[in-house]
């Protein structure tokens, strides 16, 4: 219970620290203008290039993509504990310093969402876009999904980082090319040769974005519905991962020195 | 009970590429009383703020123990870590986007105040800080002394009974940081366990009940201001003006007197004894001479520390 209280706290200072990157303004104006026509570029090159077919898998996927992307960033706000100086006092606290962090940095988690869905809807209405399949109504719910299992993902990345934050910034640049040029956002999983394509099933995005497909295009829901639990499960498992090493790390900071005081 | 206890405490760190261990903190031994306040003296360096980081659990040992009211630091975490407070001097440690009351209520969580009296507690730390009036403005607003106010605040949030105050006044102008003394003697007061890292020797005089100077991970001496300064009694001074080249060569030739010195200003000068008994010959010698105007200083902690530490003493 007091965990859920911890959160909340930390929600607010992760709502103050997104507000300090952007205001409703720059959040139009700057973030969703750069990401939507970044994804508008992507689905302009599949009309170019290609077929009805080839426009709507780039723009479903470019369009979900733009919440992975979003919630990556929560790798780098995992380790502003550091910058602000209150990381050793988030570690001498007698509640576990968990769900603070969670709290400060699932704010890029609704960033996340949020920029996904309005990316979907500005290239739905630009593109004509109406999808096929009934279960077009649960793909918000699968974004959701594949939001949270990159954000536990970024969880795990910014973890390993806490000692090494000044490495932050490429981090979350390699990280986020690599999950968008692999996990079937502009080019099937299948292009990609086996042993690409047995990493990218241990990574966030590609299960989802499989299930979202499925559901806009009208497949067989058994086969939404595998890919979606696919895409919780390795959610969770880098949930579980981040976790330990978060805990780990920050703990392992008393046996080499590397939390300092002010 | 003991509120801080150590025994051979040890800090080294491996600096890498086969360089031998640095020591930060070499076999310190020391206890303290339930409500005293001490203050530990050194330069930079010295191994003040590694032993308050190991006294704080955000940081083990290598060798040796240390104990917060009974629990050891090193494996009874979460029995010591309700009872401590740390608040440290300059912006770090505050959430400066959040409101005052809104960085309490974070921590006041945080040290798992319940719900139904952290509004009362954060009210009372905020009215005790000063800081009522400004609760709910933004933290990056406030100045020097009111952020410091406002960490001590939060130093309290889980009503500790040991505070560490790691340069607590550092930066602060004059007048806050009189304010913020008087806070730490209300706290005395109450009872609470404070051990003080400064550089500040007034601050040191003005609060501690004993101060230990620490230099090179060692504890070099632990007694009150005062008997620190007992220290070098024997080195008083005695400023006179007037005299001539006779009574000059007479002064040094006094037993305990060390050396006799122009003054830095003016056209007096200055005795250094290195006994104390030799005191009352000098002033009567000067006083049959016609001497009349006489200045005895006592040294002050920064001298003892000078003395203590040598040359490395205003390095701080």
């Amino acid at each position: 219970m007091n965990a859920l209280r911890v959160f909340r706290q930390g929600l607010v200072v992760g709502y103050r620290d997104f507000r300090d990157f952007w205001s409703l303004k720059s959040w139009v104006f700057g973030w969703m203008l750069r990401i939507s026509t970044n994804a508008v570029a992507w689905v302009l090159l599949g009309r170019v290039i290609g077929s009805q077919a080839r426009l709507e898998y780039l723009l479903v996927g470019n369009a979900i993509a733009a919440g992975p992307a979003a919630a990556l960033w929560a790798s780098n706000a995992t380790t502003w504990a550091r910058y602000d100086g209150t990381h050793p006092l988030l570690v001498i606290a007698p509640t576990s310093l968990i769900p603070a962090v969670m709290g400060r940095t699932s704010i890029w988690l609704f960033n996340g969402l949020m920029t996904a869905t309005v990316t979907f809807v500005l290239l739905a209405l630009a593109f004509g876009y109406q999808p096929a399949g009934s279960g077009a109504p649960l793909v918000p719910l699968v974004v959701l999904v594949v939001c949270a299992s990159t954000y536990f993902f970024a969880l795990f990345m910014g973890a390993l980082l806490s000692n090494r934050s000044r490495w932050r910034n490429m981090a979350l640049d390699i990280a986020g090319s690599f999950l968008l040029a692999f996990c079937g956002v502009s080019v099937p999983v299948s292009f990609w040769p086996a042993w690409v394509q047995s990493l990218v099933a241990l990574l966030p995005v590609s299960h989802g974005l499989q299930a979202a497909r499925v559901l806009l295009e009208g497949g067989p829901w058994g086969e939404a519905w595998r890919a979606l639990l696919l895409e919780l499960l390795v959610g969770a498992g880098w949930l579980v991962l981040g976790l330990f090493t978060m805990d780990r790390l920050f703990n392992g900071g008393r046996a080499d020195g590397s939390i300092e005081l002010s | 009970m003991l509120a801080i206890e150590t025994h051979a405490l040890t800090r080294s760190y491996d600096p890498g590429n086969g360089r031998a261990a640095i020591v930060a903190l070499d076999g310190v031994s020391m206890s303290m009383e339930e409500g005293e306040v001490r203050g530990l003296l050194g330069p930079n360096g010295a191994g003040k703020t590694t032993l308050i980081k190991i006294l704080s659990t955000v940081l083990l040992p290598t060798s040796g123990w240390a104990r917060v009211l009974g629990h050891d630091v090193a494996t009874a975490t979460r029995a010591v870590r309700p009872l401590i407070g740390i608040v440290f001097g300059g912006d770090k440690g505050l959430y400066m986007r959040l409101t005052a009351r809104q960085n309490l209520e974070y921590w006041a969580a945080l040290y798992q105040v319940p719900v139904s009296q952290t509004r009362a507690r954060v009210d009372q730390l905020l009215a005790r800080t000063g800081l009522a009036e400004r609760a709910d403005h933004l933290v990056q607003t406030f100045s020097r002394g009111m952020k410091q106010r406002l960490h001590l605040a939060r130093g309290l949030v889980g009503n500790a009974r040991i505070l560490y105050l790691d340069e607590p006044t550092l930066g602060m102008d004059p007048m806050a940081a009189r304010d913020f003394r008087q806070i730490v003697r209300e706290l005395r007061q109450e009872g609470r366990t404070i051990l003080i890292t400064t550089h500040d020797m007034t601050e040191a005089e003005a609060l501690c009940d004993r101060v230990a100077l620490i230099d090179h991970g060692k504890v070099l001496a632990l007694e009150t201001p005062a008997r620190l300064s007992e220290y070098v009694a024997k080195f008083e001074r005695i400023d006179f003006d007037g005299g001539d080249t006779e009574l000059l060569q007479r002064l040094e030739g006094q037993p305990g007197v060390s050396a006799v010195k122009k003054a830095a200003v003016g056209s007096g000068h200055r005795i250094e004894l290195s006994s104390e008994h030799a005191q009352q010959n000098v002033l009567s010698l000067l006083v049959a001479r016609g001497i009349t105007s006489i200045r005895t200083s006592r040294p002050s902690l920064e001298e003892v520390y000078v003395q203590l530490i040598g040359d490395r003493g205003l390095t701080v």
